[in-house]
């Protein structure tokens, strides 16, 4: 039978492995204190060219790591408050593609963190008014998006930390493009699901609608300059951590998926490049005995 | 002798019959035309039994008394078909054992599921509006649950009792679902998940140790429990910690 390989189906030629450890080149793990917690170890991981990028939630930090498997990039997130919370990480692209800024959210101090690649603030947005901070992205303009699961919506944030606005969300991700588009989901009885993008200015620039109305736990990983997204949902039966990642064109048409198991204790754990899609391969608890390791997906038609 | 009953001696009777088909088969050495000779007789005579086994049922299943919900609660089931068909659709009732999934049951009297399922979304939806209205509390912080490090349970069973599911507040995940058991919920198999689910987690200290409920977004389904480090109920993935079970009032 012959297999169609379509865009994220590129070669993967890194191999990736993240050790746990006190050392400045190991990530951090907690074993759960609290009663009913999880371990806590890296949040939250982006893909971006041949490099993987790791929120080290437990050091206050995000590493960078390249093909070589070495770190190339370190930003240590400044002035944290105690007890930190650091559930998600963005990475802020310049004109070129290249990676100027990195942002994070703190869900203990309700505060979104804007960091240059030195280490030094840019920005901090008090965002007091939210009941989560869940999840979070940021375009090249530096205007920030972070997801409220609790509230169902996302906050954004002008550059200057201007609170501009809070677009109605259903807790199934989202993405910027290089445009500065957001893309989200959106969900109706009847229809299903739909791809919508918003403008930077808060305007519906499109809507397709993709149905699939019988999956469930929708979410949208990433968006390519081309406009396809990245969306994993849960089949209608089967294992709870079985899931199925699709992309689809600019215009909702299905081309190519991949079916996956998602790890625990991990808020962002697919990571997508332009031309890969990689799993994050990890189990908390067996750190630091485990390192953090990847799978490539080919999203196969 | 209720529907269940009468499939549950159907069954008996299909597994004699299949163990004495196997006695015939050691009987008759390992000859493999006659041991398929004997499973087909075999499977012949199950499918011949089987018009007589519908028939028996549909005389019990006639003869009983509807289920009261149904008689009281008709003109709702009637507007909420399209809806209770889906949910009908969805629904496995799995066997209300604690460890091991005993077999399938599947309703088989629709007008019975579909007023039930019409209840039990009137129900669900007050679980979980029940359990929004807790997020950032600080009300669980007492020493009761270890300020608020061990609050889950009783996270749970207050919006429980709030919504009229349960009559008293308990503070231990296994006494949770205990109670629930004592009216009427089952462990059912995920996905598809429904809001006002009650779900329990493993964790570090072993399965069933965490609970939360399930509430929904659109088409996502999320949890809400009590979280130990910040202690307050917060919304999350459902999937953050592998799932023990995955209660439902059926």
């Amino acid at each position: 039978m012959a297999i169609f390989m379509f865009a994220f189906a590129g070669p993967a030629f890194c191999n990736w492995e993240i050790p746990f450890g006190q050392e400045k080149t190991q990530v951090g793990i907690t074993a759960p204190v609290h009663a009913e917690d999880m371990p806590v170890g890296p949040g939250s991981y982006r893909a971006h060219g041949s490099d993987i990028w790791v929120l080290d939630s437990v050091k206050g930090r995000v590493l960078c790591f390249g093909a070589d498997n070495k770190i190339s990039q370190e930003v240590a997130f400044p002035a944290l408050g105690k007890d930190f919370i650091l559930t998600d990480f963005a990475l802020q692209l310049g004109e070129n593609g290249e990676v100027k800024a990195v942002a994070t959210i703190d869900m203990r101090a309700k505060e979104i963190v804007v960091a240059g690649l030195d280490g030094k603030e840019i920005r901090r947005i008090k965002a007091g008014n939210m009941m989560q901070l869940d999840e979070i992205d940021i375009d090249r303009n530096g205007q920030v998006y972070v997801g409220d699961y609790a509230a169902a919506s996302i906050a954004v944030f002008s550059a200057d930390g201007t609170a501009l606005r809070n677009i109605p969300w259903q807790a199934s991700g989202f993405a910027v493009d290089s445009s500065n588009n957001l893309h989200m989901l959106s969900y109706a009885e009847g229809s299903g699901h739909a791809l919508v993008t918003i403008g930077a200015d808060g305007k519906e620039v499109a809507r397709h609608e993709i149905g699939m109305a019988e999956m469930q736990n929708p979410r949208i990983w990433a968006v390519k300059d081309s406009g396809e997204c990245l969306v994993s949902m849960v089949p209608p039966s089967g294992d709870p951590s079985k899931q199925k990642l699709m992309l689809f064109s600019a215009d909702g048409k299905a081309a190519g998926s991949a079916d996956f198991s998602n790890p625990y204790y991990i808020n962002r754990y697919i990571a997508a490049s332009k031309d890969n899609v990689w799993l994050v391969k990890a189990d908390y608890l067996k750190a630091p005995g485990e390192p953090v390791k990847f799978d490539s997906l080919s999203l196969a038609k | 002798m209720s529907a269940r009953e009468v499939f549950m001696r159907f069954f008996k009777a299909l597994t004699f019959i299949m163990l004495m088909g196997l006695v015939s088969v050691s009987m008759t050495g390992c000859d493999a035309s006659k041991i398929i000779d004997v499973i087909s007789k075999v499977a012949e005579g199950v499918q011949k039994a089987i018009p007589a086994v519908k028939e028996v049922i549909n005389t019990v299943s006639n003869a009983l008394p509807q289920n009261t919900d149904t008689a009281t609660n008709n003109n709702t089931a009637t507007t909420n078909n399209e809806q209770a068909a889906n949910n009908n659709a969805n629904v496995t009732i799995t066997s209300a054992g604690d460890d091991e999934d005993v077999g399938n049951t599947t309703t088989t009297n629709n007008v019975t599921a579909n007023t039930t399922n019409s209840t039990s979304t009137a129900q669900q939806a007050r679980i979980a509006s029940s359990i929004r209205s807790l997020l950032g509390s600080t009300s669980f912080r007492g020493a009761d649950v270890d300020g608020g490090n061990l609050a889950c349970a009783k996270v749970v069973s207050t919006a429980l009792k709030n919504a009229g599911v349960l009559s008293r507040v308990q503070l231990n995940c296994d006494a949770v679902v205990s109670d629930l058991r004592a009216v009427g919920w089952q462990r059912v198999n995920v996905p598809p998940y429904q809001e006002g689910d009650v779900v329990t987690w493993t964790t570090s200290r072993g399965p069933g140790r965490h609970i939360g409920i399930i509430v929904k977004q659109g088409n996502t389904f999320q949890a809400i429990s009590n979280s130990s480090s910040e202690r307050t109920p917060r919304v999350h993935s459902i999937n953050y910690m592998p799932i023990t079970q995955v209660l439902r009032k059926v």
